[in-house]
């Protein structure tokens, strides 16, 4: 049998992330080989529910953000993930469960705390009237790691214009200036909120390539419901649905156990009763098969082919992006749900 | 701690047009106040100054409540999109901080105020130190608190004006409630007004603190909705009758006190027949007191009435305010009440008993000062600056006074005989001995802070030529009159009834 790897253009790691490290000439963050779950944790939330009267915004939600990670909470509208950061930040309180944010019960987060965590979020209220200049003057009295020349440097390299006024900006020039009022105290921890929503392409590659050349070693939790910006930076990726989190998982590792398989069999193939749970979405017709491999490990993937078609006359194993990752996963699941239902 | 500074530093750039707006309004107010003591030339002064202060006045205190919603909106503690709220904020030094700008632009403003304006009227700030700063804790409790809370609950002015006219609306509702409540009068309402400023001024606190460290706005509106549900509770049950009795018992039998009431036929009854209009109509009903000892003044602070009419049915005004003075000797003033047209057509043409009682305080004179009318301002006492007054018609009855922080009690007495004033005829029955009390109770607070100098008058009541038509001056340059400070004797009630009497004759006032 004959095997090719394809490597499509978009997908995870190998392709934009590289390519925005590479242009910032930094390395990935190291990646350990160890699950993350098993690594301290800047944020775990426990069962953490949150419900409006009748509604359940937050269902049960675990999850463990290792020290160090960039995590991109992804998830449709309404998923949820703007009620568990707000929740982590204290501004709600959980119905149930439990927030903890590096060394605090996120209820107990308050004053100092925030010396330590930055947070940037879309749907913000800046101090209007303040101009940039004394928007940063002002609130840089409230942190004693509060770094000059970095404010200096973002300032200079977000093109901000000192005297004009906060109200007067644009939108992407206010997620700036409330970004770099958010990296000037080098946080442990930056939770962004929908950072990127609706800002120009332009303004989104630049806030993401200053946030990973200058976040240091901090912990980043960003929400987004676009997949395509996060997979091009984030280390880690948690997907929210409903509430719930369908999975949580370093990128590299769902990368490499994701992959597209082609088969191109001599004849129709029959298929068996049960197939492997890790194949996803299979497709036969006529000679070719084509499904996706969930824990992909190519002896074990070769052997389960063998078994179930026995040779094949050609297999192709193509990476997938994080966007066909997740398709995938939200049509099994809701093709789960409607089984169940 | 250092955070007090840096947010104060902010609100003051941040609301530095309004700081001088409120100044400016303060400093013309300052340069225009005395206005309120100077005395009324006979034509007035020019209208416009008198209603341009106190249209700034109005407009000052709109300013303040504006400076005190807006900064306390600079750091919204409603909702869940301010910035502040992931920013490194102690709450605490941001209360405080909001609490110095407040006493920095308010209430030291309003206490330079009032230390510069003393002395312009007269009176050393430093003798009345204590009366300031209970200026200080009224202005706060009236005038900020309220303002900080619901600014604290609200998350922009259109919420705050929304609020405030809700607040409005019930104050409004629940006067008109209480207003209908027979005897709901102000000698019964003392105990349900304690209540009412505890649970009010108790809820505005506890809302203040709740917001600034819990910021649970739900809550805190739930504790103000509350609070106001448990006043109107108070308001509207408590029982207002029994509350005046309590406070006034009736005199025992084999009392001492000597005081006591009758009922006077309406000599003035008039052969008019009025017609019933309405659901209500006015008694007056004439009361004459007697046996009150010299040297003691009784003030009626309420009155209730009680009609027997044939065929055992009865009507009841419950207590009802009244504020006449009544001085020893022949003493008669007309009592009204509002009777039920109803049960007043039902009795026309029968005659009814009536019974009246009077729930009174009764107050005795301490030792009196002899003052003699000096030509321009002289000193009354301590606590007081008088000057003769101009009527409209150029004579001279009172006394223009004014005094810091709170008017003074005082009874005054004038024998006209003894007048300055040039008489047509000193037996003159109407030139009897003059008298006049101030707020007999002395225990007033010190105002609201914004006026630190009351006028306020010695009026020795209108006199006449024998004619009857001209009126005469009997206080003059050299005139003498006793001032004396009255104290709190006791509190009682009197009642008194009288038998056989017709409804239509008490339609008129007796004079």
């Amino acid at each position: 049998m004959s095997v090719e790897n394809r490597v499509n253009p978009g997908t995870l790691l190998s392709g934009a992330t590289t390519q925005i490290f590479a242009r910032l000439n930094l390395q990935p963050r190291p990646v350990c080989d160890i699950p993350f779950w098993f690594m301290p944790s800047a944020i775990l939330l426990e069962d953490l529910t949150k419900r409006y009267r009748d509604v359940s915004a937050l269902n049960g939600l675990n999850l463990a953000i290792a020290e160090g990670s960039i995590f991109g909470l992804v998830g449709p509208n309404g998923a949820g993930k703007t009620t568990a950061i707000k929740i982590l930040m204290n501004i709600l309180h959980a119905s149930s469960g439990r927030a903890q944010i590096l060394d605090w019960d996120s209820r107990e987060l308050a004053g100092s705390a925030f010396c330590s965590i930055g947070y940037v979020s879309e749907n913000q209220k800046l101090p209007e009237w303040m101009t940039v200049t004394y928007f940063l003057a002002y609130v840089r009295n409230f942190y004693p790691t509060w770094d000059r020349d970095l404010e200096r440097e973002l300032v200079k390299r977000f093109d901000l214009p000192p005297k004009r006024k906060l109200k007067k900006l644009s939108r992407g020039m206010r997620m700036k200036v409330a970004l770099a009022s958010s990296l000037a105290y080098r946080p442990r921890l930056l939770v962004m909120d929908e950072p990127f929503s609706g800002l120009d392409p332009l303004v989104r590659d630049e806030l993401i390539e200053c946030i990973v050349q200058r976040a240091g070693d901090a912990t980043l939790l960003i929400s987004s419901h676009d997949l395509g910006e996060m997979e091009s930076f984030a280390t880690h990726i948690g997907y929210l649905e409903a509430g719930q989190l369908r999975f949580s998982e370093e990128l590299r590792s769902l990368a490499s156990r994701f992959r597209q398989v082609e088969l191109a069999l001599g004849a129709a193939p029959s298929l068996p009763g049960t197939l492997p749970e890790s194949w996803m979405h299979l497709d036969a017709s006529s000679s070719t098969v084509r499904f996706i491999e969930s824990q992909y490990d190519r002896d074990r993937t070769e052997s389960d082919i063998v078994r179930i078609f026995g040779e094949a006359a050609h297999a192709t194993y193509a990476p997938m992006s994080l966007r066909s990752i997740f398709l995938a996963i939200a049509r099994d699941a809701r093709a789960a749900g409607e089984n169940r239902a | 701690m250092n955070q007090i500074f840096y947010i104060f530093r902010k609100d003051v750039r941040r609301h530095w047009l309004e700081i001088v707006v409120s100044l400016l309004l303060l400093l013309y107010f300052a340069w225009k106040s005395p206005i309120l003591w100077s005395p009324e030339p006979p034509f007035g002064p020019p209208r416009i100054s008198r209603l341009l202060f106190g249209f700034v006045g109005v407009a000052l205190c709109l300013c303040w409540w504006f400076l005190i919603v807006r900064v306390i909106q600079g750091e919204s503690l409603v909702g869940d999109r301010q910035f502040w709220l992931t920013r490194p904020y102690q709450r605490r030094w941001l209360l405080a901080a909001k609490a110095l700008f407040i006493i920095s632009f308010v209430n030291l403003p309003v206490l330079v105020f009032d230390v510069v304006i003393l002395p312009r009227a007269g009176f050393p700030p430093w003798h009345h130190v204590p009366g300031l700063l209970q200026g200080q804790l009224l202005l706060t409790a009236f005038l900020i608190v309220p303002i900080a809370t619901i600014s604290a609950i609200t998350d922009s002015l259109a919420q705050f004006l929304l609020v405030l006219f809700g607040v409005v609306a019930y104050i409004a509702g629940l006067s008109w409630v209480v207003g209908q409540i027979p005897s709901a009068s102000s000698a019964s309402s003392e105990i349900p007004s304690t209540v009412m400023f505890a649970v009010a001024g108790g809820a505005c606190l506890a809302v203040l603190v709740l917001q600034y460290f819990r910021r649970d706005a739900w809550v805190s509106r739930g504790v103000l909705l509350g609070s106001a549900g448990v006043i109107a509770v108070v308001l509207t049950a408590a029982p207002y009758g029994p509350l005046v009795e309590r406070a006034y018992p009736q005199v025992p039998l084999g009392s001492l006190n000597p005081a006591g009431v009758k009922i006077e036929k309406n000599d003035k009854a008039s052969e008019t027949k009025y017609p019933v209009l309405g659901k209500t109509l006015n008694l007056y009903v004439p009361i004459e007191t007697y046996g009150l000892v010299q040297g003691s003044l009784v003030v009626v602070d309420a009155a209730r009435l009680t009609i027997y009419a044939p065929g055992g049915r009865a009507w009841n005004s419950g207590w009802v305010d009244s504020s006449h003075t009544l001085w020893p000797g022949a003493s008669r003033y007309n009592q009204t009440f509002e009777v039920s047209s109803k049960f007043y057509s039902s009795t026309a043409g029968s005659e009814v008993d009536m019974r009246v009682e009077l729930a009174v305080s009764e107050y005795r004179e301490g030792p009196a000062q002899q003052i003699t009318v000096a030509a321009g301002s002289f000193r009354v006492k301590n606590d007081a600056i008088c000057s003769l007054g101009t009527g409209e018609y150029s004579n001279t009855t009172s006394l223009q006074c004014r005094s810091a922080l709170n008017e003074p009690a005082f009874a005054a007495h004038l024998d006209p005989v003894s007048t300055t004033c040039t008489l047509p005829d000193r037996t003159w029955p109407s030139l009897q001995d003059r008298r006049n009390s101030g707020n007999s109770s002395a225990d007033f607070g010190g105002g609201a802070g914004l006026f630190p100098v009351r006028p306020f008058d010695i009026d020795f009541g209108a006199a006449t030529d024998p004619s009857g038509k001209n009126p005469v001056s009997i206080v003059c340059p050299g005139t003498n009159f006793s001032l004396a400070t009255p104290a709190l004797f006791s509190r009682y009630r009197l009642g008194t009834s009288i038998n056989g009497i017709h409804l239509t004759d008490y339609r008129t006032y007796s004079y």
